[in-house]
């Protein structure tokens, strides 16, 4: 009965995909994605404020609570096993995506036509 | 308490008409004048130095407001103030060195779409009261039919109605689609 999940947008995938090798604070998050595409995806406070909310509520990731007194006191939020199945599932559904592409367009060097 | 001059103006922008308000804002403040305390009709500004960009977030139902402000904050927002009726002005400074993308605050078409349903779906409930009244007119024309002048008046405000609606909920679709730069002339 499980539905095909829908796509993700860029931004909730930006997102999940900079959680996946540790938690990070809004910032961090914001930072990596310029990073990762080159300048090219930013991710502004209202659109993250909107997707980390949906993502809580889904239960994709989750606020870790800081450990240190520190004052800045970060908010930082993590990938949790759900999110992580998410994130893990577009990646295959874009790869597939890729694949398909490449072999209706014969993007491969030399391929002419599909056999 | 500040010494600098303040400046109120009176000024309606419709619901749908905030990117056209922001571009107004970002203007005032390259002359000089920064926005102190924003609203729906009377805003108030501030003789004061410096450049700042504006943005303007629509959230009658605003949860965790820790989180909400922290999440603006960390992009270089400051908040301004907020109105009762859920509208949260921010304010950030202009720097050349960033780029255009860097005073947006929705950056993608996803959550601009969802900022405008918040919108529309508020709007609703008043427009909701609009085909209420409609509706009253409808039933009045009705009831009192042999009375010309009064059917006459009756339809005419149940015609208005109606259009106010219909037209009110075509701008809400509307502005969750344009950029900021694109807003409609009205």
């Amino acid at each position: 009965m499980a539905k095909r999940p829908e796509p993700l947008t860029e931004s909730y995938f930006y997102i999940l995909l900079c959680l996946y090798n540790g938690p990070n604070h809004g910032y961090g998050i914001m930072q990596q994605v310029l990073a990762l595409s080159d300048g090219h995806v930013r991710i502004g406070s209202g659109t993250m404020y909107g997707a980390v909310s949906a993502m809580l509520t889904r239960g994709w990731i989750a606020e870790r609570l800081p450990d240190s007194q520190s004052f800045e006191r970060k908010r930082q939020y993590e990938l949790t096993d759900a999110g992580r199945q998410v994130l893990e599932e577009e990646i295959s559904r874009l790869n597939h995506l890729t694949r398909i592409a490449a072999a209706v367009t014969g993007a491969e060097k030399g391929d002419d036509h599909e056999q | 308490m500040s010494s600098r001059p303040t400046r109120t103006v009176v000024r309606i922008y419709a619901p749908w008409s905030f990117q056209r308000e922001l571009v107004d804002l970002d203007a005032a403040s390259r002359e000089g004048w920064q926005l102190i305390k924003g609203g729906r009709l009377i805003r108030r500004f501030r003789r004061e130095e410096g450049v700042y960009r504006f943005a303007l977030d629509y959230d009658f139902d605003l949860r965790d407001h820790n989180r909400y402000y922290a999440t603006f904050r960390e992009q270089g927002w400051e908040l301004v103030n907020n109105t009762w009726n859920g509208w949260h002005y921010f304010r950030k400074r202009y720097d050349p060195a960033l780029p255009e993308s860097a005073y947006e605050i929705f950056t993608d078409a996803a959550s601009r779409r969802e900022m405008a349903e918040r919108l529309a779906k508020r709007y609703r409930g008043s427009m909701f009261s609009q085909l209420l009244c409609a509706a009253l007119c409808f039933a009045g024309m009705m009831l009192f039919r042999n009375n010309m002048t009064l059917t006459a008046i009756l339809m005419a405000a149940f015609l208005i109605e109606a259009l106010i609606s219909l037209l009110c909920s075509r701008r809400m679709r509307r502005a969750g689609e344009n950029e900021r730069g694109e807003h409609d002339e009205k």
